[in-house]
C-alpha cells in the first residue's frame, strides 16, 4: 500500500470520537464491504428523527429525465407553515454508492423548524448499479419538479437553495453548473459541506490519509470507480460530476464551502473556492482545523461543530436575508 | 456511520460500548484535553448535563455541550457522583433510571479529570516530564526540558512506571496513556529512594538525554508484572523487557500464550504452579514454594506439559514457559 503523506493532526476532541470507534471505524471503503456498509448507514425510520420536532413529512414522485425512471422525493414543513419562504433542496452523501434521502438531513431540519422553510430530499439512484449520470439527472430532474412546483409545495421560488455534504455536496456543486448552462431552475445559493468534486483524487490533500480517519484515499477512489468505471480520469467526464474540472465558475449563486483539514478533499474544496473567485463569483470558505470527513454529524456537541455550524447558519441567514 | 452520540447512549448494556468509553476518554487523556472537554465528552455519551467540582471551582456542561457561565455546585449525593483528587468530585445531572453506561462513564471521567487536575498542578512538572519521555520529541527540546526540571545533564535518573491511581512516587511526574492503560512515569534522581506503594516498573538508570528509554524500560517492566512479582526493575529483566516491543496483534497468536490463557482460563489458580514451575531453579525448589509433595508437583507438571504441548521439566521447557508467561502479563495485564 502506497504510505500517506504526513497529514495535520486531529483535533483532540474529535479525534477521540474516531477513536471510540475502534475496529468498527471503517477507513478505507472497498467494493467488498460495500453491502455491509450500506447496511449499516441505512437511516433509522423518519419518524425517529422528527420526533420532538414539529415538522410534517410527505413523499412525491415526480417524472425523472428523459428515459429514466420516476424520482422520489421527501418533503418536510412546519406543521404550522405559513408563508412561502425560502427551501432547500437536499443531496445526501455517501460517495453516491451509499445512503438515503434521509441521511444527514438534521442540518436542513433546523431550517425547516427555525426558518419556516421547505426542505426537499432526493431519492437519486446509486452506483455502482447506476452509474454517472444517473444520480445527478436524478437530482436535477427533482430540483426541477420543486422549482416549478413552488407555489404548490409553498415557497418563493426565488429563494430556492442547495445543501449537500460530500458526494451530495458534489452533486449540490454539479446542480448549480447544470441550472447556469440550461438556463434554470433559479437557485440563490449552495452550501457545499465537505463536497466530492474532483475524480481525479491527485492532491496533496488525497495523499494524505490512507488506512486512517474517515473517507480515505481508497474509499474515494471506490466511489469514482464505481461512478465513472472506464471513463475515470479521461476527458469523457462531465463537469457536472466532477465540477473540480469546470473551466469556468463565473454565474454561479454565492456558495459556502467547509471541509476539515484532514479530509481527503481538503485541497480540492479549498481549489473550488479559488476558482469561484477567480471568475468573479461570491464564496464563503471555512477550512476547520483537525476536523475530519463528517465531522459535525460524528461529534454533533464537540466545540468545532458548534463553530462551524453557528458559521453555515449564519451565512444561510445572510444570504437567504431572514 | 459513525454517530458516536445515541449508540452510545443506547440502553442495552453491550461491553463493546463499555470499550469505546474507554478509548474515548483514553484519547481525550493522551490529547491533554480540558476540563470543559472532558466534561463535554461526558455530557455526550450520557445525554445529559455534567459537572465537576474541585479546589473551590466549579465547572458545568449541559446536556447540548454548552458551558454553563458561573454554575453552582450541586449538594453533595444528589445527582450520580464520582471522587476526583483534592477533595473534589464529578456528577452526571441523569433523571430517572441510570443507563447502563452511566457508571464507567462517571468512572473514565473522573480519572480523566483527576489527571487533568493533577496534571495543571505546577508542582509535577507533566510537561516537562511529558516530553523527556517522548522519544519523537527533539533531543533540543528534551534537554531543555531536563532544564526545567533542573536535572543536571550528567544526572543519574531513572523512570518509575506505575498505576495512574496509585499513591505514586515523590517527584515529577506525568500520567501517559499506554497501550496497557493510564500510567504515571515519575522521574527520580539514581539516588532518591523509592518504595513503592504497589505494582511497578523501574526504568534503566540514565543520564537525562536518553531517560525516553528509561521510560519505555520502566513501562515494559510495569507491564511484566505479577502478582508474585509487583515490583520489576528493567535492571533486573535485561533482554525480556524487549518482548513489550512485539506488537499485541503478533503476541496474541502465540501457541504457547494461547495454550497458557486456556490453561489460565481453565484454572486461575494454576498460575501459582506454572510461576513456581517456571522460575524454581527445579521441580523440588518448586514444591518447596508451593508447599506441596515433590511428587504432586510431578504429577501436576506431566499434566501441564501436554497442555502446553512441551516438555516442563528441564530448563529448555522452563525458559518456554517463563516466555510464555510473560506474554500473558503483557497481554492481560492493564493498569488505570
Amino acid at each position: 500500500m502506497t504510505k500517506a503523506r504526513k497529514r495535520p493532526p486531529f483535533d483532540v476532541e474529535l479525534s477521540a470520537v474516531l477513536m471510540a470507534q475502534g475496529e468498527q471505524l471503517h477507513s478505507s471503503i472497498t467494493f467488498d464491504i460495500l453491502e455491509k456498509m450500506r447496511a449499516e448507514q441505512e437511516s433509522p425510520p423518519i419518524e425517529e428523527q422528527l420526533a420532538n420536532r414539529p415538522i410534517r413529512h410527505f413523499e412525491r414522485t415526480v417524472p425523472g429525465s428523459d428515459g429514466a425512471p420516476d424520482v422520489l422525493l421527501s418533503i418536510f414543513q412546519r406543521t404550522d407553515h405559513s408563508e412561502a419562504g425560502p427551501a432547500f433542496f437536499h443531496t445526501h452523501g455517501g460517495g453516491m454508492i451509499m445512503g438515503d434521502r434521509f441521511y444527514g438531513i438534521d442540518a436542513m431540519l433546523d431550517w425547516v423548524e427555525n426558518l419556516d422553510a421547505i426542505g426537499i430530499s432526493v431519492e437519486y439512484r446509486l452506483a455502482p448499479e447506476h452509474p454517472d449520470p444517473a444520480p445527478i439527472e436524478d437530482s436535477f430532474a427533482g430540483l426541477k419538479w420543486a422549482a416549478e412546483n413552488a407555489d404548490a409545495l409553498q415557497f418563493d421560488p426565488e429563494r430556492l437553495m442547495l445543501i449537500g455534504e460530500s458526494a451530495g455536496a458534489g452533486l449540490a456543486a454539479g446542480l448549480a453548473l447544470l441550472a447556469r448552462d440550461q438556463g434554470g431552475p433559479k437557485v440563490c445559493g449552495q452550501v457545499l459541506i465537505y463536497p466530492m468534486l474532483d475524480d481525479r483524487n491527485d492532491t496533496v490533500s488525497s495523499h494524505q490519509l490512507i488506512g486512517e480517519g474517515v473517507w480515505d484515499r481508497i474509499s474515494n477512489d471506490t466511489a469514482w470507480d464505481a461512478l465513472l468505471g472506464s471513463r475515470r480520469y479521461t476527458d469523457d467526464v462531465s463537469i457536472y460530476v466532477s465540477p473540480a474540472r469546470a473551466r469556468d465558475l463565473s454565474g454561479l449563486p454565492p456558495a459556502y464551502i467547509e471541509v476539515g483539514s484532514v479530509d481527503v478533499f481538503r485541497d480540492e474544496d479549498v481549489a473550488y473556492a479559488s476558482q469561484i473567485w477567480a471568475d468573479g463569483g461570491s464564496a464563503e470558505l471555512h477550512v476547520w482545523p483537525g476536523a475530519f470527513h463528517g465531522y459535525d454529524m460524528a461529534a454533533p456537541l464537540s466545540a468545532i461543530t458548534m463553530i462551524s455550524r453557528e458559521a453555515r447558519n449564519r451565512w444561510v441567514e445572510r444570504t437567504l436575508g431572514v | 456511520m459513525l454517530e458516536l452520540e445515541g449508540r452510545l447512549t443506547a440502553l442495552d448494556p453491550e461491553a463493546s460500548e463499555g470499550l469505546k468509553v474507554i478509548s474515548y476518554f483514553d484519547a481525550l487523556i493522551e490529547g491533554h484535553a480540558s476540563f470543559e472537554v472532558l466534561l463535554r465528552g461526558a455530557a455526550t455519551l450520557c445525554g445529559c448535563a455534567s459537572g465537576v467540582t474541585f479546589a473551590e471551582k466549579v465547572i458545568r456542561v449541559d446536556e447540548k455541550g454548552v458551558r454553563t457561565h458561573s454554575p453552582t455546585a450541586p449538594d453533595p449525593g444528589g445527582w450520580p457522583e464520582h471522587p476526583v483528587v483534592g477533595d473534589g468530585r464529578a456528577w452526571i445531572e441523569r433523571t430517572g433510571p441510570a443507563h447502563a453506561n452511566d457508571e464507567i462513564i462517571l468512572e473514565r471521567l473522573s480519572l480523566a479529570l483527576s489527571i487533568a487536575i493533577e496534571r495543571s498542578t505546577p508542582a509535577s512538572g507533566s510537561r516537562a516530564v511529558d516530553t523527556i519521555i517522548d522519544s519523537t520529541e527533539s533531543l533540543e527540546s528534551r534537554r531543555a526540558a531536563s532544564t526545567r526540571l533542573q536535572l543536571g545533564p550528567d544526572e543519574a535518573c531513572l523512570v518509575v512506571a506505575e498505576p495512574a491511581r496509585s499513591a505514586g512516587a515523590h517527584g515529577h511526574y506525568t500520567v501517559v496513556a499506554t497501550p496497557a492503560g493510564t500510567v504515571r512515569a515519575t522521574i527520580l534522581r539514581a539516588t532518591e529512594r523509592f518504595e513503592p506503594s504497589g505494582p511497578a516498573g523501574i526504568g534503566y538508570s540514565s543520564t537525562p538525554d536518553t531517560l525516553d528509554q528509561s521510560w519505555a524500560s520502566a513501562l515494559a517492566s510495569l507491564r511484566l508484572t505479577s502478582s508474585r512479582e509487583p515490583v520489576l526493575k528493567a535492571e533486573g529483566l535485561g533482554g525480556i523487557t524487549l518482548l513489550a516491543e512485539i506488537p499485541d496483534s503478533v503476541i496474541k497468536l502465540n501457541p504457547d500464550l494461547l495454550a497458557v490463557s486456556q490453561i489460565l482460563s481453565d484454572s486461575p489458580k494454576s498460575v501459582e504452579v506454572l510461576e513456581a514451575i517456571a522460575f524454581s531453579d527445579s521441580q523440588r525448589a518448586a514444591a518447596a514454594q508451593l508447599g506441596l509433595h515433590h511428587s504432586t508437583v510431578q504429577s501436576k507438571a506431566i499434566d501441564l506439559s501436554e497442555r502446553l504441548g512441551f516438555d516442563l521439566p528441564g530448563a529448555p521447557g522452563r525458559q518456554r514457559l517463563a516466555i510464555a508467561l510473560y506474554l500473558h502479563r503483557l497481554s492481560t495485564n492493564r493498569f488505570m
